[in-house]
């Protein structure tokens, strides 16, 4: 029967787009909705769904108490008061990241220490006496099995007895 | 002293300049004047009270702290909302991460699934079942609008629901008003097919 007033009934779909518009603008409502009833209310229904929502948000802080709302002020101001003066987070962290890196740095330079590469000084070995130089080369093998950088035979080898014939390396195995 | 937030032609440039030259207590007035308005911002975003709160107390603090990016030709209450905003925005991007590892997406169900809005055209007469129609219709609604983006979240409800303009809502999230404008078209559209597909699935 209200077919027959202007056009056809609109889909729920198309309700919903008259209710929800996607541009900024509310899309002009065709002239069947202002004349089909049942349009119309599917129209409202949408419309009255979405203030119903904002107005129960609304709702839901409209029944605190001004006492309420007080405490959560002060609650606020006590934050702000223990933060310090302003800009004083930002400070912190300003100086907790240098320290950070800062101590990254020396970590860094402790571990790898760039001045002690193991590599001799020839100059400086060149100058000592034959003697030194022995114990000087001594010295440095020890660091270097002391350090567990001994690159020849196997790590758990044992020095072979004094006056006993070498084991064969299998048997060693 | 600490103008009170009744105080008409309140010089809030003024206020800063002392909060920033070391008068932190007349930092006071803003939380006292703000205070509701941006946990009321909040509350439409996160739709929680506790977090909502949340919100509110840590864009004060943060506007505080750095009071020193404030640009005065802006308005304080613009700011901290955007501020506001930015929080919720990062909260919801968080709440999602949580629910997509924590739970899987529940199917509509006949206790507490939507019902097909088509079937809920009211009827004449605020009768209770009529109301509890229109209960159901806003919580589709509601699930909906829960499925948008944080950002297409934040610019559909300021739009719909804070009704604010175009312009205002570009100002109060920091993009540009064409975005403005897809994030809202998006927005609607998504909720559109969110209820499309809960009446297919009723």
């Amino acid at each position: 029967m209200e077919q027959s007033i202007t056009g056809r009934h609109l889909t729920e779909d198309e309700l919903l787009r008259l209710a929800l518009p996607g541009l900024a603008e509310p899309e002009a409502v065709p002239p069947h909705v202002l004349q089909c009833g049942e349009c119309g209310r599917g129209l409202e229904k949408w419309k009255a769904a979405l203030r119903e929502l904002a107005a129960e948000d609304e709702a839901a802080l409209a029944r605190r108490t001004a006492d309420e709302w007080r405490s959560r002020e002060v609650a606020t101001l006590a934050a702000i008061r223990r933060s310090g003066a302003p800009g004083a987070r930002r400070r912190r962290v300003a100086w907790g990241l240098g320290l950070a890196a800062s101590l990254l740095l020396a970590a860094l330079v402790a571990t790898v220490r760039p001045w002690e590469d193991g590599a001799p000084d020839l100059a400086e070995v060149a100058a000592l006496s034959g003697q030194d130089r022995a114990d000087d080369a001594l010295l440095r093998d020890v660091a270097v099995l002391a350090r567990g950088e001994d690159a020849g035979g196997l790590w758990n080898s044992l020095a072979p007895v004094p006056g006993e014939p070498p084991v064969p390396e299998e048997e060693n195995l | 002293m600490i103008p009170k937030e009744t105080d008409a032609q309140v010089d809030e440039a003024l206020l800063i300049r002392q909060v920033r030259g070391g008068q932190t207590e007349a930092f006071e007035y803003f939380v006292r004047q703000y205070q509701r308005k941006i946990t009321r911002v909040a509350y439409r975003l996160l739709r929680d009270a506790g977090e909502a709160d949340c919100a509110a107390q840590e864009s004060f603090l943060r506007a505080y702290q750095n009071l020193d990016d404030f640009r005065e030709g802006s308005t304080f209450e613009t700011w901290l909302t955007r501020i506001c905003i930015n929080w919720c925005k990062d909260r919801l991007k968080r709440r999602r991460i949580v629910v997509y590892l924590h739970q899987a997406p529940a199917a509509p169900d006949e206790e507490s699934g939507p019902r097909d809005p088509a079937s809920l055209a009211p009827h004449p007469g605020p009768t209770p079942e009529r109301r509890a129609l229109s209960r159901e219709i806003r919580e589709s609604l509601r699930r909906a609008i829960e499925t948008l983006s944080p950002r297409q979240r934040s610019v559909f409800v300021l739009k719909h629901f804070e009704e604010l303009s175009i312009p205002e809502i570009a100002e109060l999230t920091g993009i540009d008003t064409g975005t403005v404008k897809s994030h809202l078209f998006r927005a609607a559209h998504k909720i559109r097919e969110r209820l499309r597909e809960f009446r297919e699935g009723a």
